[in-house]
C-alpha cells in the first residue's frame, strides 16, 4: 500500500511498474440541469485520480439515488452527462448501481493505472517550492447565487449586486466544474513537481493544511484568483472566500514546484490551455497555512 | 441600565446563505448590545452564521444543537 485515506485516492502497488489507485465520490445534485450535473460529478469523482499525476484511468463505476417523484428522465439526464465525460476523458464507464432513495444522489468509483515512481502525492512539498492554482476559486458563492436567483425571496437579496456579475460568477463556476484535470495530470508526468492535491470541499486552506502536514512545511498564500463577481457575492452572503476557506467543487490542482522548474511547468499548461495562477510559496515550519494579510484577489 | 430582551429569528428550512441574509437583515432593526436568538435547522448554516458574526463584529454569546436544530444567540455590536 503506498497511499491511504489520507491522499485523494488509494494507492496499491501491484508490481514493479504497475500501481492501481481507487477513489469513490458523490454527492447531492447542486444544479438543476441534469446533464451538467453529470458532467460535474464525473468530473469530481475522475479529478481525484488526476490529482495524483495519473492520466490513465481504466474503470469508472456509477453511483446514483434518486426519489420516487423524480421524473425518469432527471435519471437518464444525470447518467448521460457522467457518461458523456468519462467518454470525453477515455475513462471507460463499465457499470455502477442505481437506487430509490428520498433524495437524489450521483457520482462514482473510479479506478486508475500508472507507474509506482510516477505518481504525485498530496506530500513531498518542499520550503522554497511556489505554489500554482489551475482554476480559480468561488464555486460556494457562484451556486449559492444559483440557487437564489431561482426564489423569489433570493432574488430579492441578489437585487443590489448587478445581474451581469451574477452571470458571471454561476457561468463561470459551471465551466470550471465541468473542466477536466487530466490535461494537468498529464503535465505532471512530464514536468518534475514535489507535490499536489485537488481543491474540493474543504476549500483552498483546507487541501493546504492537508500538504502542509503531510510535508512538514509552512504554506503561504499571497494571491487568491476568484471567479468574477464571487467577491461581491461572498460579501453579500459572509462565505469566507477571501480566506481561502470556502468549499469548492470540482476544483483546480494546487501544486508544489521547484523554482527552477517553475516556468516549465507554466510553460506546459499553457500549451494545453490549462488556467494556471501563481499563488503562493512553501517555507519551512510545521504544517501551518496563512492568508497573506495583503493578498492579492485577482477576479478572472 | 435597563436590560434588553433577546430579539427572536426563526430559519427553520432555510438553508445557506439565507439564514445570513436573514439574520443580516434583522438585526438592522436590533439595538446594539441586544442579543438576536436564531433558530434554524440548516446543518451547514450552524458554523457559517457564528463565524460571519464574528467577522461582522458580533459577540456569539452561546451556540447549542439539538437534534438537527440549532440555537445561536448573537449580541449586537
Amino acid at each position: 500500500m503506498l497511499a491511504g485515506p489520507w491522499e485523494n485516492a488509494s494507492v496499491v502497488k501491484v508490481n514493479e511498474d504497475v500501481a492501481v489507485l481507487n477513489t469513490l465520490d458523490f454527492f447531492t445534485p447542486i444544479v438543476d440541469e441534469p446533464e451538467i450535473q453529470g458532467r460535474i460529478a464525473a468530473s469530481n469523482v475522475t479529478s481525484d485520480i488526476y490529482a495524483m499525476a495519473v492520466p490513465k484511468i481504466v474503470t469508472v463505476l456509477s453511483i446514483m439515488a434518486f426519489p420516487e417523484n423524480m421524473p425518469n428522465e432527471l435519471a437518464v439526464g444525470m447518467l448521460k452527462g457522467f457518461a458523456d465525460f468519462c467518454r470525453e476523458m477515455d475513462a471507460p464507464l463499465l457499470g455502477g448501481h442505481t437506487i430509490r432513495n428520498p433524495w437524489p444522489i450521483i457520482g462514482g468509483a473510479a479506478t486508475g493505472a500508472g507507474h509506482p515512481k510516477k505518481i504525485m502525492y498530496t506530500r513531498g512539498s518542499k520550503p522554497g517550492d511556489k505554489l500554482v492554482l489551475t482554476k480559480p476559486l468561488g464555486v460556494q458563492p457562484a451556486m449559492a447565487a444559483y440557487r437564489m436567483r431561482k426564489e423569489e425571496d433570493g432574488l430579492e437579496f441578489l437585487q443590489d449586486i448587478p445581474e451581469d456579475l451574477v452571470e458571471a460568477a454561476v457561468s463561470g463556476a459551471i465551466e470550471l466544474m465541468t473542466t477536466s484535470n487530466k490535461p494537468v495530470a498529464e503535465v505532471m508526468q512530464q514536468i518534475p513537481v514535489h507535490a499536489a492535491t485537488d481543491i474540493t470541499g474543504f476549500g483552498l486552506k483546507g487541501h493546504a493544511e492537508n500538504m502542509a502536514k503531510l510535508s512538514d512545511v509552512d504554506i503561504i498564500f499571497d494571491c487568491l484568483p476568484v471567479l468574477r463577481g464571487t467577491p461581491a457575492l461572498t460579501d453579500l452572503f459572509g462565505y469566507p472566500l477571501m480566506e481561502g476557506e470556502a468549499a469548492e467543487t470540482a476544483g483546480g490542482m494546487l501544486i508544489a514546484v521547484a523554482e527552477k522548474d517553475l516556468n516549465d511547468l507554466l510553460d506546459a499548461l499553457e500549451k494545453r490551455k490549462v488556467r494556471h495562477f501563481e499563488v503562493g510559496y512553501v517555507k519551512e515550519g510545521s504544517g501551518n497555512v496563512k492568508v497573506a494579510e495583503k493578498v492579492k484577489v485577482i477576479e478572472v | 441600565m435597563m436590560k434588553l430582551e433577546n430579539e427572536k429569528l426563526e430559519v427553520k428550512g432555510k438553508v445557506c446563505p439565507m439564514p445570513i441574509l436573514l439574520i443580516k437583515r434583522k438585526l438592522e432593526s436590533v439595538q446594539s448590545g441586544q442579543v438576536l436568538e436564531v433558530i434554524g435547522d440548516c446543518g451547514p448554516a450552524f458554523d457559517n452564521v457564528q463565524r460571519w458574526a464574528k467577522n461582522a463584529g458580533h459577540e456569539v454569546v452561546e451556540a447549542s444543537k439539538s437534534g438537527d436544530e440549532f440555537n445561536i444567540k448573537i449580541r449586537k455590536q
